[in-house]
């Protein structure tokens, strides 16, 4: 063949066009995520929008799910994580460590930690960064409740016997109340079958999740049931006649999310994750976080809580100072026991 | 042209025209040969990895398996512990249910099949498929709208004053049933109509030409006739009803605890998989059993029927 002028340019210009693709992939990188599969997700999104905007090719890709799938996941997958981070609470981080699958952190690279109120730190147990916190009070049906409870042991006065909606205890809302309840009975956090005990007194109808035992109150199912404050927030916001207490003693109390990383992820990934969990302790991603209809209690000192999140978010002085968490690592290595003994009592 | 060349030998056909011609010549089990390995890559080596689970204590290590030891602890467990046998004894009688009364229900529609006319027959059709095009989650849903404490049912029943305040048919065994019938019988209805509807429109004519009644004809040949689409109908209910998820789990409320359900939190929750391994086995098992119970009883019926033809 005869090389001229046009062939040479011919050829350059197929080749270009033939390895387009291929230069674009190489500068688009990817992060996947487990998030929250539902509104929540908003302040994660535009952390994420940020990220490409400080990282152009960056972009990050939401994956609504809950935690512990995502650990089966990568279990089933033998270690090759299809996630590179993941919101996380604070039990669920516990049974990730013990599947061993979380690359720790490390919070030098993560400057905005330095602005986090000290009292949240350490439930991310040295390898998750908490960025907010979510409550568990009792969301109540204000149509037929006038007068709530506010403390657990309120809650065993015989009122709402038949009435009280319980979730499962392979969820963490479930095992965390089965804690409190040990809690306000004075007895260890970890003494899960005295408080399957309690609350099989109460005749609880059961929630198989979070998101169900809300329904349940929606249809009129049940007449009030320990929830997160996300939850009830959510119901209120959509017009419903849904109230929420954050229910003491103990209490008001929380449970701190984090970011954690997962095993395998590509080079220059933790690099990312790290700048993400950055972004997401900013003022701005803060704000949008415990702003409506989510209400995410913020983590980060100096934070105002507004207006319209006090009724879910300990917003006072004295609440802030009363506000505290449970003893996570006594009790969520006995999920999968507690599991099993709920359904020796409960299931039918 | 000379004949030689007319003659000339039929070249030897290629390596990929032979197989080919060995999968549709029908011979052996070469045309099934594709279905082979899609179904052993997807389906036999994961099922066997996961049984091994079963067998074996394992220590994990960055997500992965560092060891792997034999053990038979995990399947003694499971075949002495009362929850098993609770669960699957519930898992059992709610197939059971839903295959019989999926039959009662979905029967008399393949007989409206058999002798309505051309109209009736499309209109059943119709209904019997539409349900098909929709998700099964979907459909399990509209039951959460319809059973709710505010739902049509407990409505219309307040409305008319039977009742004053709402009944709890939610979160029960009664809306697990009702979902599942609700769900499984166009599964039942199609087989029936497939094999109803090959029959010899003649026999039901002479039949009543001999002087038999309806109910006589529909007892002495068509039910007879039509046990095989009885049988296939009935293991392909019991084995969806027997291993479902989706419908316990959104309409029998978190305290409802069937096989799948418990298998689905042993992995996923429990992460115990040696567990959840060993209830697969379990599940796998019970049902094959079942369904060669089913088999050897539609083959009895079956040869039964044509001991009567002859």
């Amino acid at each position: 063949m005869k090389l001229t002028r046009r062939t040479v340019l011919g050829g350059l210009a197929a080749t270009t066009t033939l390895s387009a693709p291929t230069i674009l992939r190489a500068q688009t990188r990817e992060l996947v995520m487990v998030g929250y599969g539902n509104d929540s997700d908003a302040p994660l999104i535009a952390a994420g929008e940020e990220l490409g905007r400080r990282n152009p090719g960056v972009t990050l890709q939401v994956i609504g799910g809950l935690s512990a799938e995502a650990l089966a996941q990568i279990k089933a997958a033998r270690g090759n994580s299809p996630y590179d981070l993941a919101v996380m609470g604070s039990p669920a981080i516990i049974n990730a460590l013990a599947e061993d699958v979380l690359v720790p952190l490390d919070f030098s690279k993560i400057p905005n930690s330095q602005s986090v109120d000290p009292k949240f730190m350490p439930y991310g147990y040295d390898v998750g960064q908490p960025i907010w916190f979510e409550g568990i009070g009792i969301a109540y049906d204000t149509s037929k409740i006038t007068a709530p409870p506010t403390t657990w042991e309120e809650l065993w006065s015989g009122e709402y016997n038949g009435r009280i909606g319980m979730c499962r205890p392979q969820s963490n809302l479930g095992l965390g109340v089965l804690a409190a309840t040990c809690e306000a009975f004075g007895r260890p956090q970890n003494d899960m079958t005295f408080a399957l005990e309690k609350w099989l007194e109460l005749e609880p109808l059961v929630g198989r999740s979070p998101p169900l035992l809300q329904q349940m109150i929606e249809r009129g199912e049940v007449d009030l049931a320990p929830l997160w404050h996300v939850n009830s927030a959510l119901a209120a916001s959509a017009g419903l006649p849904i109230g929420y207490v954050k229910i003491k003693g103990p209490g008001p109390l929380m449970l701190p999310t984090n970011i954690v990383q997962f095993v395998n992820t590509a080079d220059g990934t933790a690099d990312l994750v790290h700048e993400f969990a950055d972004i997401l302790l900013t003022q701005d991603i803060q704000m949008m976080a415990g702003s409506a209809p989510i209400y995410f209690g913020t983590v980060v000192q100096g934070i105002e809580v507004s207006a319209d999140a006090a009724p879910y978010v300990p917003s006072t002085p004295e609440e802030l100072a009363e506000t505290t968490s449970l003893d996570w690592p006594s009790f969520a290595p006995l999920r999968g026991n507690t599991v099993e003994t709920f359904d020796r009592m409960f299931a039918g | 042209m000379s004949y030689a060349a007319i003659l000339r030998p039929i070249a030897r056909p290629g390596l990929g025209e032979r197989l080919i011609d060995a999968l549709l010549s029908g011979r052996g089990i070469w045309p099934a040969v594709p279905a082979i390995i899609v179904l052993t890559v997807v389906a036999v080596i994961p099922f066997v990895i996961l049984l091994s689970l079963g067998f074996s204590d394992i220590v994990v290590s960055r997500g992965e398996i560092a060891s792997q030891t034999f053990s038979l602890d995990h399947l003694r467990n499971a075949l002495t512990d009362p929850l098993y046998w609770t669960t699957f004894q519930r898992s059992l009688t709610l197939a059971l249910s839903t295959t019989a009364l999926c039959l009662v229900f979905g029967y008399p529609v393949a007989y409206l099949f058999l002798v309505g006319g051309r109209w009736t027959k499309r209109l059943i059709l119709v209904l019997t498929i539409a349900p098909l095009l929709t998700s099964g989650i979907v459909r399990t849903y509209a039951w959460l709208v319809i059973l709710g404490g505010r739902g049509v049912v407990n409505s219309t029943l307040m409305g008319l004053g039977m009742i004053d305040q709402p009944i709890r048919i939610m979160n029960t065994h009664w809306a697990v049933l009702i979902g599942m019938v609700q769900i499984h019988l166009p599964v039942m209805i199609l087989p029936l109509i497939a094999v109803m509807s090959r029959h010899d429109s003649r026999l039901v004519e002479a039949s009543e030409n001999l002087g038999a009644s309806r109910l006589g004809t529909l007892r002495t040949v068509i039910l007879p006739l039509s046990v095989p689409g009885i049988g296939t109908g009935a293991a392909l209910v019991f084995t969806l009803s027997y291993t479902t998820f989706v419908v316990p789990q959104l309409l029998g409320g978190g305290n409802y605890l069937n096989a799948a359900t418990m298998i689905y939190e042993q992995v996923v929750y429990s992460l115990e998989w040696s567990k959840g391994s060993v209830s697969s086995l379990i599940l796998m098992v019970t049902c094959l059993i079942v369904l060669v119970a089913i088999a050897l009883a539609t083959n009895h019926f079956t040869r039964w029927t044509r001991g009567r033809d002859a």
